[in-house]
């Protein structure tokens, strides 16, 4: 197998705090993304998700930021300068954020802003004589017609956005919250990267349209060997759109494998406690299986396994150490207790927590 | 829309007649002006957003209803019409025998007792300024039920019932998760004892194991406190599990409803099967692909003409969508259960050999329909 096109490896990530409480965001979390796959980002608010993913394209700077390997296509991230990382950005890693309205500057046209993407990306011919720009404007007034604003267009047109032409020209308020978001994606696709890291990209959006923009996804994902890293809190967007799934708790990374061996053979009491939580198929007046209590404080968070005061399963074991256990080559869990004490633990690798 | 309601009026000859109703609006129109500058209402025609457009929705004693639909389509607006948190342009509201529509001053405010709101984000529902304490026990105050050691001990109590620590009385709205700020927007609502409670997409900003706590807390102050509940949500999943009948909304019109049970297994309006095709889903995701409803909600100041729908409609069937505005009528053989669709009166053979018309013809048929209607 060839190497992983990023590779995140002991990850921590904390914000100081004057008073001393500092929060510790992230604690440990690996996660490898292959070229050309989806690889979801599962966990509740406030477990490490965007933070983790805000820190591979290293957007956080008043963050303590260590990690073991952070590399991308083998080159590490968090050696490089500010200047080599604006290279990175958008030319290789492409981000896509939750509220586009915030995100999209409101006072320039989305076909502008994703020229600007195209341009800055830099292998296009712009050449226009001023003379020409003129006419445009204010002779023939046809649209603009530079190499960067007919690949905004045609990005446009990518995405799946209706009579893009039309589109290119309006401001961010004229358009619906899908095709903003829509917008989002054609801008990342514009520097032309390997990877896109969407955080929560559909979260503001109703079913019907949250089905369209997956299906984008998954087609860009195929049509143009992009990897996706997919930031979402929920798990049924997760199931029908991610090939591998990293389910993240409190800071640390809980599971990760396969989607279907995530959803079929889960091997974390937390995973398992999300599946059961799902109100899907449940009937008028069933009591929904809850998780008891709420996520550790990130600024006091457990020795050991952060998810075992809410763990029905914990024992003194936990309190110390969360050991990775491989189920397969690519299904591990983070448990004292998977898999099962029948299940064989030949393979058990124990790596004790980092002091505190 | 014109709805016979026929489902209260046959079921109360069965044996077992249904409990009271509690509330009933007919015809429930709420309209916002948009252009009301004095030149526009003496020059001009002021333009409205048709929010609630002829809604008739009914709550019995003890029942869940839904309200489904996409951002947009007037769902919120009907919770807050119902409740008179907005007044009505048009319909009647009967709350419990009563025509609450007209309600001002007194009569108002001892309705506000019987009739409460959750919202769906309670952080900044509650004041930030006071502590939950205060704020869940203020309405005690205003309603003059509690006050002194009566009106802490019923907070208190409250409080401990919400799976909330008494401790947490003195805590501000910030120094509180999620979860436990949507626990005291509950305990808010029920404190002055309430007959009706609207909850207005309460689980929409909570992941999923604190959906399953506050869901679990819902359904069993239902039993507790003898509630009834209009349940506002674009989740249907959630709905499934909370509620026992659904009215799904579109442009600010019930184009179906019926029990939760009819509406998941035998869907009729193309709408309600299209929301239910982009459902995603954890256990059936090989089985079933979802699928996406193209385009987007009509404009709700000038809606389409005939079904509000047919512009979407991935069933359209020919010139009568455009035309005709579709009545509400019962779907044969389901008791209850009603829809708003030209499909309901054909026959199951004439549905199956139906291909609805696409591209260039059904423009054609649309620009037809439009001209005819004017």
């Amino acid at each position: 197998m060839s190497d992983p096109l990023l590779t995140v490896e002991d990850l921590a990530v904390t914000f100081p705090d004057p008073d001393g409480s500092d929060t510790r965001a992230v604690d440990g979390v690996s996660l490898s993304v292959e070229a050309g796959e989806i690889h979801g980002l599962v966990g509740e608010s406030g477990s490490g998700k965007s933070v983790t993913a805000r820190t591979v394209l290293r957007l956080l700077d008043d963050a303590d930021v260590s990690a073991s390997r952070l590399a991308y296509r083998g080159e590490d991230l968090l050696a490089k300068s500010e200047r080599e990382m604006r290279a990175v950005r958008g030319d290789e890693i492409g981000m896509v954020f939750q509220d586009a309205l915030s995100a999209l500057n409101p006072v320039m046209t989305v076909g502008e802003q994703i020229a600007e993407v195209v341009r800055h990306h830099g292998d296009v011919d712009e050449s226009t004589s001023l003379l020409s720009e003129l006419r445009r404007k204010y002779v023939t007034g046809t649209s603009k017609s530079t190499a960067s604003w007919r690949r905004a267009v045609e990005l446009l047109e990518t995405v799946g956005i209706p009579d893009p032409e039309q589109r290119a020209s309006e401001y961010p308020h004229q358009l619906s919250g899908g095709q903003r978001q829509r917008v989002m994606i054609a801008q990342a696709l514009a520097g032309d990267p390997s990877l896109i890291i969407a955080d929560e990209p559909t979260t503001a959006l109703d079913v019907t349209v949250e089905a369209g923009i997956l299906t984008e996804l998954r087609e860009l994902c195929a049509d143009f060997n992009v990897a996706i890293l997919l930031i979402t809190h929920d798990l049924g967007v997760v199931a029908q759109t991610c090939d591998h799934v990293t389910v993240m708790y409190s800071g640390s990374v809980m599971e990760h494998g396969p989607t279907d061996d995530i959803f079929e053979a889960p091997a974390h009491p937390y995973t398992e406690g999300l599946l059961r939580s799902i109100p899907e198929g449940a009937k008028r007046g069933d009591e929904l299986a809850t998780i008891p209590g709420s996520a550790p404080d990130p600024r006091d968070r457990p020795a050991g396994c952060p998810f075992r005061d809410r763990c029905p399963e914990a024992t003194e074991a936990c309190t110390d150490s969360l050991p990775e256990h491989a189920l397969s080559a690519e299904h591990h869990t983070y448990c004292h207790h998977r898999p099962h004490e029948d299940g064989g633990r030949d393979d058990v690798r124990t790596s004790p927590q980092p002091e505190r | 829309m014109s709805t016979t309601d026929t489902d209260s009026t046959s079921e109360q000859n069965d044996s077992t007649a249904p409990p009271r109703e509690l509330l009933r609006t007919a015809g429930l129109k709420k309209y916002f002006a948009l252009n009301d500058g004095l030149l526009d209402r003496v020059f001009g025609e002021t333009a409205h957003v048709k929010a609630v457009d002829g809604v008739n929705l009914t709550v019995r004693a003890g029942e869940t209803v839904g309200v489904v639909g996409e951002s947009g389509c007037g769902k919120s607006t009907l919770g807050r019409t119902l409740t008179r948190l907005y007044d009505p342009t048009d319909g009647s509201v009967i709350f419990d025998g009563e025509h609450i529509e007209t309600y001002s001053g007194r009569d108002l405010k001892a309705l506000r007792r019987r009739v409460q709101y959750v919202f769906q984000d309670p952080m900044s529902a509650l004041n930030p300024r006071k502590t939950v304490g205060e704020s869940v026990g203020k309405p005690l105050e205003v309603h003059d039920i509690a006050s002194g050691t009566e009106r802490t001990d019923r907070v208190a109590n409250l409080f401990e019932e919400m799976g909330l620590m008494r401790s947490q009385l003195d805590a501000y709205p910030h120094e509180l998760s999620g979860g436990q700020l949507q626990r005291v927007g509950l305990a808010r609502a029920l404190i002055t004892e309430p007959d009706l409670v609207v909850f207005d997409e309460p689980v929409s900003a909570l992941d999923v194991t604190l959906q399953a706590q506050i869901l679990n807390l819902i359904n069993r102050l239902q039993g507790e406190y003898d509630l009834s509940y209009v349940f506002i949500s674009h989740n249907l999943n959630v709905v499934r599990h909370v509620c026992d009948r659904i009215a799904v909304m579109y442009a600010g019109e019930v184009v179906e409803r019926g029990t939760t049970e009819q509406l998941f297994e035998n869907p009729q309006h193309p709408y309600t099967r299209a929301l239910l095709r982009s459902v995603p889903s954890v256990r059936e995701r090989h089985e079933r692909e979802r699928e996406e409803l193209p385009g987007s909600p009509p404009s709700a100041t000038n809606p389409p003409s005939g079904c509000r729908f047919h512009p979407r409609c991935p069933e359209f069937i020919d010139g009568r969508c455009v035309s005709e505005a579709p009545e509400t009528r019962s779907v044969a053989g389901d008791q209850g259960h009603e829809v708003a669709c030209h499909w309901a009166e054909l026959s199951v053979e004439k549905r199956e050999a139906h291909t609805p018309p696409d591209g260039a013809a059904r423009e054609t048929i649309e620009r037809e329909g439009a001209s005819g209607e004017k």
